[in-house]
C-alpha cells in the first residue's frame, strides 16, 4: 500500500501523499514522543519529519520501506536536536530528580490498581532514561515492531550493532524493574 | 547444543531473526532445559510489561496534524524555488556569471543533510568545508533567508566553523542587513527556531553588533545566548570573542566590543586598558563603577589590583 502510494505520488498525485501521512501520523508522533518524552516536540518534530519526506520523496528509490526511511530522517532530525541543545542531558537530570512530566499514558485497564499504573509509569521513565541508541533501538523494535535489519537501516547502524544495543537495553531494563515483575 | 550457546540466541529467537534450522535447535533445546526456557521466559515477561506501558496520541487534533503538514510541506516546495531567487542574486552579485551554476551546491547539500546516515553526513560535512564561495554564499542565504527553519538550521551546521572565516562573515552581516530591511534582525536570527544555546549564532550576533543599526536587535539575541543557555556555552562563547574584540589592534573594534560587554554587563578586566582612551575612557569609567559599586579614578592601577583581588 505504501509503495502504490509512492509510486502515485512520484508521478504527481498530491493527495497520495496525505494518505501517506494519515497512514503513518499516529506511528511517527508515538515514535518521537518516545523519543523525546514531551508531546509538543513530538508533534513539531513528526510533522518536520513528514515535510522533509514530502520534499525528497520524488528520490525514494524503495530501497528499504516508507516506514523505515521515515523513522531514519525522524531520528536524524531528533539527533540534531539532541546535540544541539545537550537537551537529553537536561532532561535525565530531571528525571533523575523526579521532577519530570510523565508522558501520556493511556488510560488504565478498568479494574486496573494503582500499583499497574505506577508499574506502567515506571516503565514509560526507565525507557527514557535509556542511552539514545538503546533507547531508539528498543523503542523501534518493541513499540514500532520492526525487525532488526529495519532498524539497523533506520538507525543507521550494523545488524549486529541492533543486536548488542537490544541485548544491552533488555538487560538493564530487567535489572532496573527486576523486583516489580518479578 | 550447550546452553552457553544457546542463551546467545534466545534474544534472537525470541525475536524471530533466527534462521529455520537453527530455531528448531534452540526450540529442541528449551524443550528440555528448565534453566534456558527459564530465560525466555523472563524476556517474555519484561516484552509483555514494555508493551502494556503504551502512550497516548488521541489528544492531538489529526486533521489539524495534516492540514499543517500539508501547508508546510507545499510551502516548502514554493520556498526551494524562491530560496534559489536570492542565491542566485547573491552570487551573480558577488561573483559574476561564469560561477553561477555552481550555487546550488550549496543548496543540495542542505537538502541531502538531513536524509543522510552519519557516514553520509560526515561527507557532506568534508564537503561543506571545501566549498567555493558561491556555495558558502548560498549556505549563508539559507541560513539567514529561507522560511524553513529546519533547512536554516542544517546550513548553520554546515557552515560551521567557517563563519569565522573573514568573507564569510562579511557575506553573512550583508545577507542579513538586507533580510533586516524587510523584518527585524532578531526575527531573521532568532525566530527562525534556534534555541537559546546555539553557539553558532553568537557569531553572526556579534557581526551584526558592529553594525549601528542592527546593534540593538543584535544586543538583544546576544543576551538571550549569554542567559539562555543550558551549560552557559552560549555565555562562554561570547566572552571569547569579547575578549578578542577587546584585545583588537582596530580602534573600531576595541569600542564594539566594549559596547557589547557594557550592554550584556559583561565584566571583563580587559576593558581597565581603555580607561584613558580619550573617547572611550569616560563611559569606561562610569560601566566599572555601576558594575562593581567600586569609587575608584581613572586608576588603572587601582582597577586592575581589585580585579585581582576579586579572582
Amino acid at each position: 500500500m505504501d509503495a502504490e502510494l509512492v509510486v502515485r505520488f512520484q508521478k504527481g498525485e498530491e493527495t497520495a501523499f496525505e494518505d501517506l501521512v494519515r497512514r503513518h501520523m499516529r506511528d511517527a508522533y508515538g515514535f518521537c514522543l518516545r523519543l523525546t518524552a514531551d508531546p509538543f516536540r513530538a508533534e513539531e518534530l513528526s510533522q518536520d519529519g513528514f515535510v522533509l519526506a514530502y520534499r525528497h520523496l520524488k528520490e525514494f528509490r524503495g530501497e528499504s520501506s516508507f516506514r523505515t526511511w521515515l523513522y531514519r530522517i525522524l531520528l536524524n532530525l531528533h539527533r540534531d536536536r539532541i546535540r544541539r541543545r545537550a537537551r537529553e542531558e537536561a532532561r535525565l537530570e530531571v528525571l533523575k530528580t523526579g521532577d519530570h512530566r510523565p508522558l501520556p499514558s493511556s488510560p488504565a485497564a478498568p479494574g486496573a490498581g494503582q500499583e499497574a499504573v505506577e508499574l506502567e509509569e515506571l516503565i514509560r521513565r526507565r525507557v527514557a532514561e535509556l542511552p539514545d541508541r538503546q533507547r531508539e533501538v528498543l523503542v523501534l523494535h518493541v513499540y514500532q515492531g520492526l525487525d532488526y535489519r529495519a532498524i539497523a537501516e533506520a538507525v543507521g547502524c550494523t545488524y549486529d550493532d541492533v543486536k548488542v544495543n537490544l541485548s544491552l537495553a533488555r538487560r538493564r531494563l530487567r535489572e532496573e524493574l527486576k523486583e516489580r515483575l518479578s | 547444543m550447550k546452553c552457553d550457546e544457546i542463551r546467545e540466541s534466545i534474544a534472537e529467537y525470541h525475536d524471530r531473526e533466527l534462521d529455520p534450522q537453527r530455531a528448531e535447535r534452540v526450540r529442541e533445546h528449551l524443550a528440555g532445559c528448565a534453566s534456558c526456557s527459564g530465560e525466555l521466559r523472563e524476556l517474555e515477561g519484561l516484552e509483555t510489561a514494555l508493551r502494556g506501558a503504551p502512550i497516548r496520541a488521541d489528544d492531538i487534533r489529526w486533521d489539524a496534524y495534516v492540514a499543517k503538514v500539508r501547508d508546510r510541506a507545499t510551502a516548502s516546495r514554493r520556498s526551494a524555488w524562491k530560496a534559489l531567487i536570492p542565491l542566485a542574486a547573491a552570487a551573480l552579485f558577488l561573483w559574476g556569471f561564469t560561477r553561477v551554476f555552481t550555487v546550488e551546491n550549496g543548496a543540495s547539500l542542505v537538502d541531502h543533510y538531513a536524509l543522510a546516515d552519519a557516514e553520509g553526513r560526515a561527507r557532506l560535512e568534508r564537503k561543506a568545508a571545501r566549498l567555493g564561495t558561491d556555495g558558502v554564499a548560498a549556505l549563508v542565504t539559507i541560513l539567514v533567508a529561507d522560511p524553513d527553519p529546519v533547512r536554516q538550521r542544517v546550513a548553520a551546521k554546515l557552515l560551521g566553523s567557517r563563519m569565522n572565516e573573514g568573507p564569510v562573515r562579511q557575506l553573512l552581516v550583508e545577507r542579513s542587513k538586507e533580510v533586516a530591511r524587510q523584518d527585524s534582525a532578531e526575527v531573521v536570527l532568532v525566530d527562525i527556531g534556534f534555541e537559546p544555546g546555539d553557539d553558532e549564532l553568537v557569531a553572526p550576533a556579534m557581526e551584526m553588533a558592529r553594525s549601528e543599526r542592527l546593534f540593538a536587535d543584535a544586543v538583544r539575541i546576544l543576551k538571550r545566548l549569554d542567559r539562555g543557555t543550558l551549560n552557559r556555552s552560549g555565555h562562554a562563547e561570547i566572552v571569547r570573542r569579547l575578549r578578542e574584540m577587546l584585545s583588537s589592534d582596530l580602534p573600531r573594534e576595541r569600542e564594539a566590543g566594549f559596547r557589547i560587554a557594557r550592554e550584556l554587563e559583561i565584566l571583563l578586566e580587559d576593558v581597565v586598558e581603555f580607561l584613558d582612551v580619550p573617547a572611550l575612557g569616560p563611559q569606561v569609567l562610569d560601566f566599572l563603577r555601576r558594575r562593581t559599586g567600586q569609587k575608584f579614578g581613572p586608576d588603572k592601577a587601582a582597577w586592575r589590583a581589585w580585579f585581582a583581588r576579586k579572582s
